[in-house]
């Protein structure tokens, strides 16, 4: 049996005029961005037309900036999921049936993560335009999008977590939104911060593990690690500092980045459980 | 059976059930009357598993619902004083989700959900969008929802608060209904008549505590020791009051507009004499009858300064 709650979700999330619209939205932004990119490409002075050298760029920024839009959009899909029942007076009416707390914390985070996957199955179309110039394999595209869903676990994890703990939507919005602002931009500050301190003091740069205790969470250096494995450019290469390394790499950006999301989003579920969970009762 | 042993809630220094114990049997239909604030809500959401109490117990056939909440949740259904419903969701699409909350099978959902849309008389609004009925229609539904899975004890937490006359009446209807189905039925009203001819027993509570306890009859019986009689006279009210005040068995003496009230606690006889003596002092009445014993004064009695707390 599907969960129920997953189910409901769906069926009255697609018949609103809010799914179609941001559907919509997200394929416009996502294409005019892919469209603007290709146009810069041709008005390069050094090549005449299109440079098909440059489509990998485009891979990389169309896919940077889907990711974008999907940390921009996780949060407010699910900041409201709990605080919204609370709101309209549903969520006892839920919670006295049988249905378990991890069911309705799990099938509220599946809807939304659905929607996303709606999302990023939409954009293929768009990211096949690369495929015209080779270069990028099906491969690759399914590894990036996969990355891209487990980003969108951990984000709307947090974000239901905040929904939990929260009563009022806006304040859990507000602060699910602070603390990926925090993993995105934060923690590249706190680096630069730090290798300035790092400079001063000890007169060398920080280690590529020092760098990735610092950013290894941020799911951009997490994407371009994907990215620069794939494209084969050194994007973070010099960001973290890895060319400097004394000893192996045991750890890729993005494998630390997946480990961190699992962790995180198991540990934001298991909170948002006991957050709702009106009586918690003895084990057997 | 439902045991409410010592219930205790406190919401900080606030005391919203202060050590309630009760029994209802099976089958019963309990009454659970009280002003708005005297803790009603809060101790169906306690039975419902909904609030854990500071202390005390509830157990359902011997089982304690603090303890094992999910295991009791399939025994119980639970229909809040307020409410939602979901958007762009139709009646019996609304009626199935709960119905998979439970773990029905698909396969037996639509009958259930035709045969509990007839009893509260919703068929007909089947494939309409919840969030367009009105609130009688959403309360009826709601009461539905609280059937889905068949439960022994029904919780109906003031069922007909908020509606229009007539969905009133249509709502008691369907209440009356549900008294042949055999389920223990606890519910509640902050307006005592309106559960009088529904209930098998009724409770009173008033700050956190029951007040009453028994049938209808009971509770009047109970409550009606010191009988009310009222005392016109064409004379001179002072006059009869000072007669009054002679006379044995008179608890409290009431000066009204044109009558007197007095509270009187002797039987049939002493209350015989008592006319004769006023009679005897030439004082003339013109009336001297028996105040009905009135469920609602009864209320207001047991209840008294209660309204002064809201919810």
């Amino acid at each position: 049996m599907i969960n129920p709650v997953l189910r409901r979700e769906l069926k009255t999330k697609l018949r609103s005029w809010k799914a179609p619209t941001l559907l919509s939205v997200y394929l416009v932004i996502l294409a005019s961005f892919g469209g603007l990119i290709m146009a810069i490409n041709e008005l390069d002075v050094y090549t005449r037309g299109f440079d098909p050298r440059g489509a990998l760029s485009i891979y990389a920024l169309l896919a940077g900036c889907q990711l974008g839009l999907i940390i921009l959009l996780v949060p407010a899909l699910t900041s409201g999921t709990i605080s919204g029942e609370r709101e309209r007076q549903t969520l006892d009416l839920l919670l006295v049936t049988k249905l378990s707390p991890f069911s309705i914390i799990i099938g509220k985070l599946m809807a939304s993560i659905s929607q996303i996957i709606l999302l990023i199955l939409a954009s293929i179309p768009i990211f096949s335009i690369i495929f015209v110039f080779g270069g990028v394999s099906l491969a690759n595209i399914v590894s990036l999008f996969l990355f891209f869903i487990a980003t969108a676990i951990m984000v709307g994890s947090v974000g239901i977590f905040c929904s939990t703990f929260f009563k009022k939507t806006t304040t859990a919005t507000v602060i699910s939104y602070l603390i990926i602002l925090n993993l995105c931009i934060g923690t590249i500050v706190a680096l630069a911060l730090f290798h300035q301190y790092s400079f001063a003091i000890r007169h060398q740069r920080l280690t590529y593990g020092e760098s990735l205790l610092i950013v290894g969470a941020n799911p951009f250096i997490g994407f371009l690690s994907v990215i620069q494995n794939q494209i084969g450019y050194n994007v973070i290469t010099d960001i973290l500092n890895m060319y400097n390394n004394t000893s192996k790499i045991i750890l890729q950006p993005w494998q630390v980045n997946i480990i961190f999301d699992a962790v995180i989003s198991c540990i934001m579920i298991f909170l948002s459980i006991i957050r709702i969970q009106p009586v918690i009762g003895k084990r057997k | 059976m439902l045991e409410i042993q010592n219930l205790v809630k406190k919401y900080g220094k606030f005391t919203a059930v202060d050590g309630l114990s009760l029994t209802i049997n099976e089958g019963e239909i309990f009454g659970f009357v009280g002003p708005n604030g005297a803790g009603k809500t809060t101790t169906m959401k306690i039975i419902a598993g909904l609030l854990s109490p500071t202390s005390g117990k509830v157990l359902i056939n011997g089982v304690d619902v603090t303890a094992h909440p999910r295991k009791l949740r399939e025994k119980i259904g639970y229909m809040p004083d307020f409410f939602g419903v979901y958007d762009n969701l139709k009646v019996d699409e609304y009626m199935d989700f709960y119905a998979g909350t439970y773990n029905i099978p698909y396969s037996d959902r639509e009958a259930i959900i035709d045969n509990l849309l007839e009893l509260v008389d919703l068929s007909h609004k089947k494939d309409d969008y919840v969030d367009t009925l009105s609130r009688g229609m959403k309360q009826r539904l709601c009461l539905a929802r609280s059937l889905v899975h068949d439960p022994d004890i029904l919780i109906l937490d003031e069922p007909a608060s908020g509606l229009d006359p007539r969905a009133r009446v249509e709502m008691k209807e369907v209440l009356k209904q549900l008294k042949t189905l055999g389920k223990t039925i606890i519910i509640s009203s902050h307006i005592l008549p309106e559960l009088a001819e529904l209930c098998t027993v009724i409770g009173i509570i008033d700050k956190g505590k029951i007040a009453a306890y028994g049938t209808v009859a009971q509770i009047m019986k109970q409550l009606t020791q010191k009988r009310m009689i009222k005392i016109k006279t064409m004379g001179n009210m002072e006059e009869l009051i000072t007669v009054l005040k002679e006379q044995p068995n008179i608890h409290d003496i009431f000066e009204k507009m044109d009558e007197v009230e007095i509270e009187f606690d002797g039987d049939e006889h002493q209350l015989a004499n008592l006319l004769k003596n006023i009679i005897q002092r030439d004082i003339p009445i013109i009336s001297f009858s028996e105040k009905e014993g009135n469920l609602e004064d009864i209320f207001m009695q047991i209840t008294q300064g209660g309204e002064s707390q809201n919810d």
